[in-house]
């Protein structure tokens, strides 16, 4: 087939960006080198994250320390990831960055909204499902919040894709 | 914004890949701009005219005018 008629083709199918790695990773599969290192170290703080939490949770959250200590290995494994997430976004190209900075955008809204209903059913709901225990475990469980977020960016990229 | 960007290209036989390569961009960069769909940046819209040996306004312009071949 020619390059002319694959292109024709493509268009006509619609978007040409990749289903696949958009829902799965959040980025545009070009296995790039800067997409290869951006999924790669993001797996492996993520990956820090749950394995230190796991050891927390199978000693019962004591001795203390271990407690504080998943806090702070889950802001440093976010501040890395959104730190490989800028140098990803560097190396795009303006049509590519444009479609992740809306997307961001677009997740950035979706929390603001669902946080805010989040916040209505806890006051509406509050004598029954709120109480301390409850309220430190939301707590505690907070820094994790941002990987849910991660989806719904996915889903957002790949709903902005389909326009391309 | 109207273009001839797909009409530049076929003079020069060019696929979208290669006029990607060209100008550091994705091949879904330049369809989308080629579709319409997508307004270059003015740091790309330069470099396009470049390539091609255009002023940018003989290859884009706004929706109310043809683009000048």
């Amino acid at each position: 087939m020619k390059s002319e008629d694959r292109e024709a083709t493509s268009t006509a199918q619609g978007s040409l960006w990749s289903t696949r790695p958009i829902l799965l990773w959040g980025t545009f599969g070009t296995k790039s080198p800067a997409e290869r290192r951006y999924i790669r170290r993001s797996c492996l703080a993520a990956a820090v994250v749950v394995i230190w939490a796991l050891l927390a949770f199978a000693l019962h959250f004591r001795p203390r320390p271990l407690t504080i200590s998943i806090e702070v290995v889950a802001g440093v494994a976010i501040t890395y990831v959104a730190f490989e997430g800028r140098r990803y976004l560097r190396q795009l190209d303006e049509l590519a960055r444009h479609l992740q900075l809306e997307a961001m955008a677009w997740t950035y809204l979706t929390g603001f909204v669902l946080a805010g209903w989040v916040a209505v059913l806890a006051m509406l709901f509050s004598h029954a499902i709120i109480h301390w225990r409850f309220s430190q475990a939301l707590f505690f469980a907070s820094p994790f919040l941002y990987f849910l977020l991660a989806p719904v960016c996915a889903g957002w990229l790949y709903y902005l894709s389909r326009r391309y | 914004m109207k273009n001839c960007l797909r009409v530049l290209r076929a003079e020069r036989n060019l696929s979208q890949a290669d006029l990607a390569d060209k100008l550091n961009v994705s091949r879904q960069t330049v369809n989308a701009i080629e579709t319409e769909r997508y307004d270059p940046s003015i740091p790309l819209a330069f470099k396009i005219a470049a390539l091609f040996g255009r002023s940018i306004e003989e290859i884009f312009s706004s929706n109310g005018e043809r683009a000048k071949k």
